[in-house]
């Protein structure tokens, strides 16, 4: 009674009994999976980069897992291929259907071989609008840690097809503020006020490249400054945030006037 | 604080109480009710680094020591330093030169096993802040990050030894033109530290540097020379077990 339930067809050459055995097959081609990685991770990942780690888990988990797949598919005498055929319509449904699902894929495949960005990297995708860190790449999305600690999930094609820009292919970056300092001020007395104090007090600012200073606009009430400063990549947190404060407080020190606007109102009657 | 009234390099045992006195720096250690043992430091511009030792029931060995500065502010660089020379140094057409400059080091307070006498290190300082600054060997796209510091060429004259150590130069000049060269940058993880613990005199191994042609550039190939010295009492204050004596060639310039 059994044997004949187990015998019983499904779709022609497909039984419950070669079902159960795929199943079964799977179930232990994802246990093997989840040992190999395991193995992977401690005997071969700590001597590896992080970005290699993760992509090699991902191709040992799935690899694992399809192999057992075809194995037990192959064992049991069920051709894949005749079935995808016999789907027919439904296929083409299916297909038209999946098609961002396999785009995304294919995509998320490209970025591994080609490697614009790496798994740890600060990138920013120009077109998505989103900068921050990469944290993984999946097969069909990629997430990307952004600096208020919010996680967005970009689809691969997305990612693929944008402008990315990185900060880690150069070992330093550059930032740059403006400073505005009275009409009646020395101009190079306070370029040399402001590079002193960035030199003393701003650590993470290299002293070769040293800062660069433009004046950058004769505005309305002020001589714009431009500063640039180069500092290690990942310090910019350790830069920006104090640089205008280290100037003001050097230029007010100086006596050197930072001038804000002013408007004098005249009233018609005290002219007369 | 004349230099000889601050506390000399070597080994202190702490049962309650050490202060050491350096420059811009003063460093108290006191053992508390809780036998803890309690690490204060505060340096030039009064920042204040509290640490402690819990459950320290015996005596506490350490070693104040000159080390490499690689630590500060933080440890991002590829262990490469960056010695911009205060004034040019002249290389004449196939020559030699010999000249001996200031090289930066920091402080560093290690805590010795009792066990093993195995040293981990517990501080590290500057006494010198500006000695934690980073430049880039190279252009923005390929450069390299450094560890920076402004130095000078040393006649007769002694160098404050908890700034610098003293580090020979040999040049030697294949070039068919003399040159100027005013920075040197090179590795310094192989380098071993020397010092002395009764006059606190603090050296580092020598570097020598050839100037050539390598495919229409001018390079400078930088090699390390052990440092040997009469004095049979120097320490040694090493960071890697096996030493690389691979040179580094200097192939972004050297003015």
């Amino acid at each position: 009674m059994v044997l004949e339930f187990l015998d019983t067809q499904l779709m022609e050459g497909i039984t419950i009994w070669s079902m159960m055995f795929t199943i079964c097959l799977v179930f232990v081609g994802v246990i093997v999976a989840r040992i190999a990685r395991t193995i992977f991770n401690k005997k071969f990942a700590p001597n590896m980069e992080v970005h290699h780690v993760k992509t090699l888990n991902k191709a040992i988990y799935y690899g694992i897992i399809i192999i057992f797949l075809l194995a037990a598919t192959a064992s049991q005498g069920i051709d894949l291929g005749s079935m995808v055929v016999g789907a027919g319509f439904l296929g083409i449904v299916i297909g038209f259907a999946a098609q961002s699902v396999v785009s995304n894929m294919i995509s998320g495949v490209f970025l591994l071989i080609e490697k614009p960005v790496k798994q740890g990297d600060t990138v920013e995708i120009v077109d998505a609008n989103v900068t921050g860190q990469l944290i993984d790449i999946n097969i069909f999305s990629s997430k990307i840690q952004q600096f208020d600690g919010t996680v967005i999930r970009i689809p691969n094609e997305k990612m693929f097809t944008s402008n990315i820009r990185s900060f880690n292919l150069s070992e330093v970056r550059r930032s740059e503020v403006t400073v505005g300092i009275g009409y009646g001020e020395d101009i190079d007395e306070a370029i040399k006020i402001i590079k002193n104090a960035i030199e003393q007090n701003v650590t993470y600012s290299l002293m070769e490249p040293e800062p660069d200073f433009f004046i950058s606009e004769l505005a309305d009430n002020s001589v714009n400054i431009l500063v640039r400063v180069w500092y290690p990549r990942d310090n910019l947190l350790k830069v920006v945030p104090i640089l205008l404060k280290i100037i003001k407080n050097a230029l007010n020190d100086a006596g050197i006037e930072i001038p804000f606007p002013q408007r004098v109102v005249w009233n018609g009657k005290d002219i007369q | 604080m004349d230099e000889n009234n601050y506390s000399k390099f070597g080994q202190y045992n702490i049962s309650e109480k050490l202060d050491l006195q350096l420059p811009k720096t003063e460093i108290h250690m006191t053992r508390k009710e809780d036998q803890r043992l309690a690490y204060y430091r505060k340096n030039s511009i009064n920042q204040e680094i509290r640490k402690s030792i819990p459950q320290s029931n015996q005596n506490v060995q350490l070693e104040l020591c000159p080390i490499l500065p690689l630590h500060l502010p933080s440890k991002i660089t590829h262990d490469l330093i960056f010695l911009r020379l205060t004034e040019s140094i002249f290389v004449e057409k196939k020559s030699t030169i010999n000249f001996i400059i200031q090289f930066p080091i920091e402080i560093g307070i290690f805590i010795i096993n009792s066990k093993d006498g195995s040293k981990q290190l517990f501080d590290c300082f500057t006494c010198e802040p500006m000695h934690s600054r980073f430049a880039l060997y190279g252009t923005s796209e390929n450069g390299k990050l450094c560890m920076y510091s402004k130095v000078d060429l040393l006649g007769n004259n002694d160098v404050n030894s908890y700034i610098f150590a003293k580090m020979k130069v040999t040049m030697i000049n294949e070039l068919d033109q003399g040159v100027f060269v005013k920075k040197l940058v090179f590795p310094i993880t192989d380098y071993t530290i020397y010092y002395d613990e009764k006059s606190s005199e603090v050296h580092i191994d020598d570097i020598e540097g050839v100037i050539k042609l390598d495919v229409h550039k001018e390079i400078i190939k930088i090699s390390k020379v052990d440092y040997v010295s009469k004095n049979k009492d120097l320490k040694q204050v090493s960071y890697s077990s096996t030493k690389d004596n691979k040179p580094f060639v200097m192939d972004k310039g050297f003015d």
